[in-house]
C-alpha cells in the first residue's frame, strides 16, 4: 500500500481520535447490551427500562456519530472549493480516496460488522444465518455511510454540510408528506393499508439501498477522481430521485411467499367445507378516505370451516364476493383480510385438540372470528338490502395447525434452543395466588434468511403479526390441566445494529387467578411442582381456495325492525307520569295513536319490564279494533303483551302479515291455531339463519315433524341462541340424530366470551358425554349465585346421567374426587368411574 | 533560459464574467515575478489556474513544462504555494504540520527545516489555530520551503501581516531565492513590499495583462516630469506615452513612460517651448502602478 495512504490514514485517526473513541464506545456498549443476551436480568424493572432506553438510544447515537465523523473525515481534504491545503500538495486524489476508503472501510464498516458478527456468534446464531446476515449488514451500513459521504464530498466544511443536510432533510420530509397526501387523495384506503405489505416493504428497501450504493459510489468516485462537482450533483440528484421513487413505488416483491396449496398428505383442501354463518353477522359504514367517494357499507360474517378436524386452523385471507340479483344487477367486492390478531375460537379449538385430555383452565376469553364478506355502496344497500340474491364467495384461506415444539422444565435457567433461536427461563415469580414466568428469547430477523429467520420484517421486535404464532403453555400433566398465559412484550427487544437483526426479547407470561373463572383454581406451589412449560408453535400448511354459494342471501339479515336507542334512566314504571297519560272517551284513531305512542315512549327509558306493569292494561284499553296501532312503532314488550291479549280471529291477516317482522307474534299464531297457515313463513325465516328466534317458533317448526326441516333446526341449535330451549323443542322429533349438532354447538360455545350461552348449553352437552361440560355443571351447582332456572334444569337432567348411588347433591364432590377417571358410557349413557 | 511558467491565451470565465482574458505570460527560471493588479483584476484566478485549482475555460498554462491540468504529484513536489486564502489544518501544531508534509516530499530537508523553524521563530508545539495570521503564514511558508521547491507561488502573502512580519517574510524569501536560485511568482496589491522583492513585474487589470517587464527596465522607463510655465500658456497635445497630466498654477506635471528612449529629455522640452524649467524624478514601483492604474481607468491603455 502506498505509504502516503497510510500516512493520511494515520493523520485522520489522530485528528478524529475523540469522535472515534465515542464511535468505538457506542459499538462496544451495544455489544455489551445485546451480548448480555438472554442471560441479562429480566425481572428487574429498573434494569429492563434502562436496557430498553439504551437499546433505543444507542442506534440513534451511532447514526449521529457517523453523521459527525464522516464529514469531519472527508473535510480534512475537501473536494469542493479552491482553498484546501491539500490541493497545492503532492497528494493525488486517488491517494486521498484510498486513505478515506481505508478509514471508512476499516473503522466504520468492518469494525462494526465484526462486532455484530461476534454478538451473533455469542448469542448462538447459526453460522449460515451469520453468513446471511453479513450482506444485509454491509448493504445497510454502507448505504447509510454513502449517503453521508455524498453530502460530505459535495460540501467544503461541516457548517455547509450541516446546512445542506438540514435543507435536504426538510426537502425529503416535505416530499414524503407530499407523497403521503397524494396517496390519501389518489390511492385510497387499500394503498394506505396494504402498501406496507411486509415483503414488499423489504423489497422496496432493498432496491432503494442498492440504488443508494450504486449512485452513492458513483458520486464519491466521480468527486474524488475528477472533482467535477456539477456532474456529481447531477448524479446525486438522479440517484436520490430513483431511490425515492423505488422506495415508494417499487412493485416487485422479492420476498413474497408463494401461496401454495398444502401438502396433500397433511391437508386435503377438497375435504375442507366452508359455509357462511349468517347468524354472526355485522354491518357497518365502510371508512372512506374521501368525502367525494360514495359512502359504502361493509358486511362481515363468520365463515364456518368443517371437514378438516379440530386440530386445524382455517384463516380466511381474501374474499371475492359476487352477489347476483334477479334484475341482473351484480355486486362485487374483493377484500383482503388480516386475521392474525389475537387468539380466536378456532385457535383455542386447535390447542384443545393438541392437548386432548387436558382441561384448558382459561378458555373463555377468546372471541369469534368475523370476516369481511362484501362491501356495497349505500345506494345499492338501500335498494338491495332486503332483496334476496345469490351470493358466490371465493375464499382464500390459510390452513395451519399447532405443534408442541418443546417441553421446558419449569425451573429458572432452563433453556431451549432451535436453530438460531434460544430461550431461557429467567425467573419464576410465585405470587399470592398466581405466578409470573419471565422468559428471554433471542432470535434473528434477517432479510435474506427466508421465512424461518425473517420474523418481523424490520417493523420492530414486538411486531409479530406476520409471523407464526408461538404460545407458551403452562402444563400440569399430573392434573391434566393447561393454562395459556398472556404474553407481555412491553419491554421491547434489545437489538444489534440499527435494525433488529438480532433481538433479545423478554417475555412475561402472567398466570393470574382472576383469569380463571369460577373454578377456584390457584397456581400454588403444589400445582407448580408438577408443571412444565410447553412451547407451542403454529405450523402453516398452505392455502386452500373454496367457493361458498348462498341462495336467497340478504345483505340486511335482521329479522326484526330496528328500534331507536333510548337512554335507560328509570328502573321501572313511573305511576305519576302514567297517571297523566289518559285515553279520551270515544277516542279518535289519532287519539289512540298519540296515547299508545306516549305510553311506549315513556316506557322506553325503563331498565326493567314486567308483565304485571300497568302499561299492559293501559294498552289493552285501546281495544281490539286498534290492535294494528300497537304494532306501528316496532316491537315493544308491553305492546306485544297487549296484542297477545287483544288478538282474535279478526286479526289473522294482520298478524300473519306482520309475523316475518315480529317473530314474537308466533305466540299469538300458536295460540290462535294458525300454525298450518304460516308454516312456509316459519320455515323460510328459519332458513335465513337468524340468531334469535323465539323458542315457540322452533317448537312450531318442530311440530310440523317434517324431516325436511331437521337440518335447519339442527343448524339453529348449533348457531342460534337459547340452545337448551331449542334442544328441548327438537330432541324428541322422530328420526332426528342430534349427536353431531350438540357436539358442534358445544364446541362453539365452550370458549365463547358470552358465558351465558355456555351455561345454557351445559345441561344439553352433558347428555352427550362432554366431560368438560360435566366439569362446568359441577362448578354451576357449587355456585350459589348461579341462575336458579339453569340449576333447576341441571338437577332435572343429572339423575339420568349419574351412576347409581350418586345423588345430585353429591355430584360436585363426586366429580372432584373422580374427575381424572370419569368417562361417559355410551351404552348406558351415564357417566361412570374407571374403565 | 527556460520559462517556469508560460501561458497562452489563458482565459477563465465564471458564468458571464470573464475573470482572466487571453493571458499570455512567461516567467523565467530564477526570477522573482511580481504579479500586480487592483482587487478583482484576476490575479488569484490566474494563480489558481497555475496550480490546477481552476480549470481554464480557454488557453493553457504550462508550469514546470507541464500543462497545469495534468500537474502530477511529481510537479507538486517541486512547487511551494502560500496563499492568504488557504484553509490550513488548524488542529495541527506547527510540528505536526511539518511532519504531515514531510513524507510528501522526497527532497524534504530536515536541517533546512529546523534552521528555518528557528529563524522564523515559530513555536513548534503551538496549534495553528492559536497562532497569529503572520505566524500562520510563516508556518505555511516554512512547510513550502523545506523541500527546496523550484517554483514558489505566493498569492497575496502580505495581507494582514504587520510590518515587522512582512519584513521578515520578504527577507526570508529574498535570502532563500538568492541562495537556491528559485523562481518566485508573487501576486500582490501591496506594491511597496513587492518592489523590494521582485525583479520582474506583470500587471493585470480586468483580466487582461497590461504589462510584463523587468523591474529595472520599468524603473528606467518611467519618470515624473515637472515643468514651470506661465499660467496662461496653452498646453500642447501630449504623446500617448505621457500620462496623468496635471496643471497647478505655473506648474505642469505628468508621467513619462518612455524615458529610456535616447534624447527623451530634449524631446519633452521641445513639446513645451514655453517651459522655464524641467524637473525629472525617478518613480517608485508603487507610483508607476498608480500612474498606470489611473491611465487604465481613463482608457489610456496605449500609454503603457
Amino acid at each position: 500500500m502506498n505509504s502516503l495512504v497510510m500516512h493520511l490514514f494515520k493523520k485522520d485517526v489522530r485528528h478524529l481520535r475523540g469522535i472515534l473513541l465515542v464511535w468505538v464506545l457506542l459499538i462496544a456498549s451495544q455489544a455489551i447490551l445485546v451480548g448480555s443476551g438472554i442471560s441479562a436480568s429480566a425481572d428487574d424493572m429498573a434494569t429492563m427500562v434502562t436496557f430498553q432506553v439504551l437499546s433505543a438510544v444507542l442506534p440513534v447515537l451511532k447514526i449521529i456519530a457517523a453523521i459527525v465523523l464522516i464529514p469531519l473525515l472527508i473535510h480534512g481534504e475537501p473536494l469542493t472549493g479552491t482553498t484546501a491545503f491539500w490541493l497545492s500538495r503532492p497528494l493525488s486524489r486517488k491517494t486521498i480516496l484510498a486513505a478515506k476508503g481505508l478509514f471508512i472501510g476499516l473503522l466504520l464498516i468492518l469494525f462494526p460488522l465484526l462486532v455484530e458478527v461476534g454478538i451473533f456468534a455469542g448469542n448462538g446464531v447459526l453460522v449460515c444465518h451469520i453468513l446471511l446476515a453479513i450482506p444485509e449488514i454491509l448493504i445497510g451500513d454502507t448505504a447509510l455511510i454513502l449517503q453521508v459521504m455524498v453530502l460530505a464530498v459535495l460540501t467544503r466544511n461541516f457548517a455547509r454540510f450541516a446546512i445542506a443536510g438540514v435543507v435536504i432533510y426538510i426537502a425529503i420530509m416535505m416530499l414524503s408528506v407530499a407523497v403521503y397526501i397524494s396517496r390519501l387523495y389518489f390511492g385510497g384506503m387499500d394503498s394506505m393499508l396494504f402498501a406496507s405489505e411486509p415483503g414488499l416493504v423489504a423489497s422496496r428497501g432493498l432496491v432503494a439501498h442498492l440504488l443508494v450504493l450504486l449512485f452513492g459510489l458513483a458520486v464519491v468516485l466521480n468527486q474524488y477522481l475528477t472533482r467535477k462537482t456539477g456532474r456529481s450533483i447531477i448524479l446525486a440528484v438522479v440517484g436520490f430521485a430513483l431511490q425515492f421513487a423505488c422506495s415508494q413505488l417499487w412493485g416487485i416483491n422479492f420476498f413474497a411467499e408463494e401461496k401454495a396449496a398444502p401438502d396433500a398428505s397433511i391437508v386435503r383442501c377438497e375435504e375442507l367445507e366452508l359455509s357462511l354463518d349468517q347468524s354472526h353477522r355485522s354491518s357497518s359504514d365502510e371508512f372512506q378516505m374521501r368525502r367525494t367517494e360514495s359512502p359504502r357499507k361493509e358486511f362481515s360474517m363468520r365463515i364456518e370451516a368443517e371437514g378438516l378436524g379440530d386440530e386445524y386452523v382455517v384463516r380466511p385471507t381474501e374474499t371475492i364476493a359476487r352477489l347476483d340479483y334477479a334484475d341482473g344487477v351484480v355486486l362485487t367486492s374483493t377484500n383482503r383480510i388480516n386475521n392474525r390478531f389475537g387468539l380466536r375460537d378456532q385457535d383455542m379449538r386447535a390447542l384443545a385438540a393438541l392437548f386432548a385430555g387436558y382441561e384448558v383452565l382459561n378458555r373463555s376469553s377468546y372471541v369469534w372470528q368475523s370476516t369481511k364478506i362484501i362491501s356495497v355502496s349505500t345506494e345499492q344497500y338501500f335498494k338491495y338490502g332486503r332483496m334476496e340474491g345469490t351470493l358466490s364467495l371465493d375464499v382464500e384461506a390459510e390452513i395451519s395447525g399447532y405443534r408442541v415444539a418443546a417441553e421446558i422444565p419449569l425451573q429458572e435457567g432452563a433453556r431451549y434452543s432451535s436453530g438460531s433461536e434460544h430461550l431461557v427461563v429467567s425467573r419464576i415469580m410465585k405470587q399470592s395466588s398466581g405466578c409470573t414466568v419471565i422468559l428471554r428469547e433471542s432470535k434473528v430477523n434477517l432479510l435474506f434468511g427466508g421465512r424461518e429467520a425473517r420474523s418481523c420484517s424490520g417493523s420492530g421486535c414486538s411486531s409479530r403479526n406476520d409471523e407464526a404464532k408461538v404460545f407458551y403453555v403452562l402444563r400440569n400433566q399430573a392434573r391434566g390441566q393447561i393454562y395459556l398465559p398472556q404474553t407481555d412484550r412491553q419491554f421491547g427487544g434489545l437489538c444489534a445494529g440499527g435494525k433488529q437483526r438480532l433481538s433479545v426479547t423478554p417475555l412475561r407470561l402472567v398466570f393470574e387467578p382472576n383469569q380463571i373463572e369460577d373454578s377456584g383454581f390457584i397456581v400454588d406451589d403444589a400445582w407448580l411442582q408438577d408443571a412444565d412449560l410447553v412451547r407451542v408453535e403454529e405450523e402453516p400448511y398452505g392455502y386452500c381456495r373454496k367457493t361458498i354459494e348462498v341462495e336467497g342471501f340478504q345483505l340486511e339479515g335482521r329479522s326484526s325492525r330496528p328500534r331507536r336507542y333510548v337512554e335507560k334512566t328509570r328502573e321501572g314504571p313511573d305511576p305519576e307520569i302514567l297517571a297523566t297519560i289518559v285515553l279520551p272517551e270515544n277516542p279518535t284513531r289519532e287519539d289512540v295513536i298519540d296515547y299508545v305512542k306516549e305510553i311506549l315512549t315513556d316506557s322506553d327509558c325503563q331498565r326493567r319490564y314486567s308483565s304485571r306493569d300497568p302499561q299492559v292494561d293501559m294498552l289493552v284499553a285501546v281495544g281490539p279494533e286498534n290492535l294494528d296501532v300497537l304494532l306501528m312503532d316496532g316491537y315493544q314488550y308491553y305492546a306485544f303483551l297487549a296484542v297477545k291479549q287483544l288478538a282474535g280471529p279478526e286479526h289473522k291477516e294482520l298478524i300473519i302479515a306482520q309475523l316475518p317482522d315480529y317473530h314474537n307474534l308466533i305466540d299469538v299464531v300458536v295460540g290462535q291455531g294458525w300454525v298450518d297457515e304460516v308454516s312456509d313463513t316459519l320455515v323460510a325465516e328459519l332458513k335465513k339463519d337468524p340468531e334469535n328466534l323465539p323458542t315457540a317458533w322452533i317448537k312450531a317448526v318442530a311440530d310440523l315433524k317434517d324431516p325436511a326441516t331437521y337440518d335447519d333446526l339442527k343448524r339453529y341449535l348449533i348457531r342460534g341462541n337459547g340452545r337448551s330451549g331449542t334442544y328441548g323443542a327438537i330432541k324428541d322429533l322422530p328420526g332426528i340424530d342430534l349427536q353431531d349438532a350438540v357436539d358442534q354447538a358445544w364446541r362453539r360455545v365452550r370458549y365463547d366470551a358470552h358465558d351465558y350461552q355456555k351455561r345454557d348449553m351445559v345441561s344439553v352437552a352433558i347428555q352427550y358425554g362432554h366431560l368438560d361440560a360435566l366439569s362446568e355443571a359441577a362448578a354451576m351447582l357449587d355456585d350459589e349465585d348461579q341462575d336458579r332456572y339453569r340449576v333447576r334444569v341441571l338437577r332435572k337432567v343429572l339423575p339420568e346421567l349419574l351412576p347409581e348411588g350418586v345423588s345430585v347433591e353429591d355430584f360436585p364432590d363426586w366429580y372432584r374426587g373422580n374427575k381424572d377417571s370419569i368417562r361417559f358410557d355410551e351404552a348406558t349413557r351415564r357417566y361412570v368411574v374407571g374403565e | 533560459m527556460d520559462n517556469v511558467i508560460e501561458s497562452n491565451g489563458l482565459t477563465k470565465q465564471f458564468g458571464r464574467k470573464v475573470a482572466v482574458n487571453g493571458l499570455d505570460l512567461a516567467v523565467e527560471q530564477g526570477s522573482i515575478f511580481a504579479f500586480l493588479g487592483p482587487n478583482g483584476a484576476g490575479k488569484t484566478t490566474t494563480i489558481k489556474m497555475l496550480m490546477n485549482m481552476h480549470v481554464p475555460t480557454a488557453g493553457r498554462v504550462m508550469v514546470l513544462g507541464k500543462d497545469s491540468r495534468t500537474l502530477s504529484q511529481r510537479e507538486f513536489e517541486q512547487i511551494g504555494y502560500v496563499s492568504e486564502n488557504q484553509k490550513l489544518p488548524e488542529w495541527m501544531t506547527v510540528r505536526q504540520l511539518l511532519n504531515f508534509c514531510r513524507p510528501m516530499y522526497p527532497t524534504w530537508d530536515d536541517d533546512f527545516c529546523a534552521r528555518m523553524l528557528k529563524d522564523f521563530d515559530l513555536p513548534p508545539n503551538a496549534k495553528l489555530r492559536h497562532l497569529s495570521r503572520g505566524m500562520k503564514m510563516k508556518a505555511v511558508l516554512l512547510s513550502s520551503l523545506a523541500y527546496r521547491p523550484r517554483l514558489l507561488v505566493l498569492d497575496e502573502p502580505f495581507s494582514g501581516l504587520d510590518p515587522l512580519v512582512r519584513d521578515e517574510f520578504i527577507q526570508s524569501v529574498q535570502e532563500l531565492t538568492a541562495q537556491e536560485n528559485w523562481t518566485v511568482f508573487v501576486s500582490s496589491h501591496d506594491i511597496d513590499e513587492v518592489e523590494r522583492l521582485a525583479n520582474w513585474v506583470g500587471m493585470i487589470n480586468e483580466g487582461r495583462l497590461k504589462l510584463v517587464e523587468s523591474a529595472g527596465s520599468l524603473q528606467a522607463r518611467f519618470r515624473r516630469v515637472e515643468l514651470e510655465a506661465p499660467p496662461d500658456a496653452p498646453l500642447p497635445p501630449l504623446p500617448p506615452e505621457c500620462m496623468g497630466l496635471e496643471r497647478e498654477g505655473g506648474r505642469i506635471r505628468f508621467v513619462d513612460s518612455a524615458f529610456n528612449q535616447p534624447g527623451r529629455e530634449a524631446f519633452l522640452l521641445s513639446q513645451f517651448p514655453f517651459a522655464r524649467k524641467l524637473d525629472l524624478k525617478p518613480l517608485s514601483l508603487r507610483d508607476i502602478f498608480l500612474a498606470l492604474a489611473r491611465a487604465f481607468r481613463f482608457g489610456k491603455e496605449r500609454a503603457a
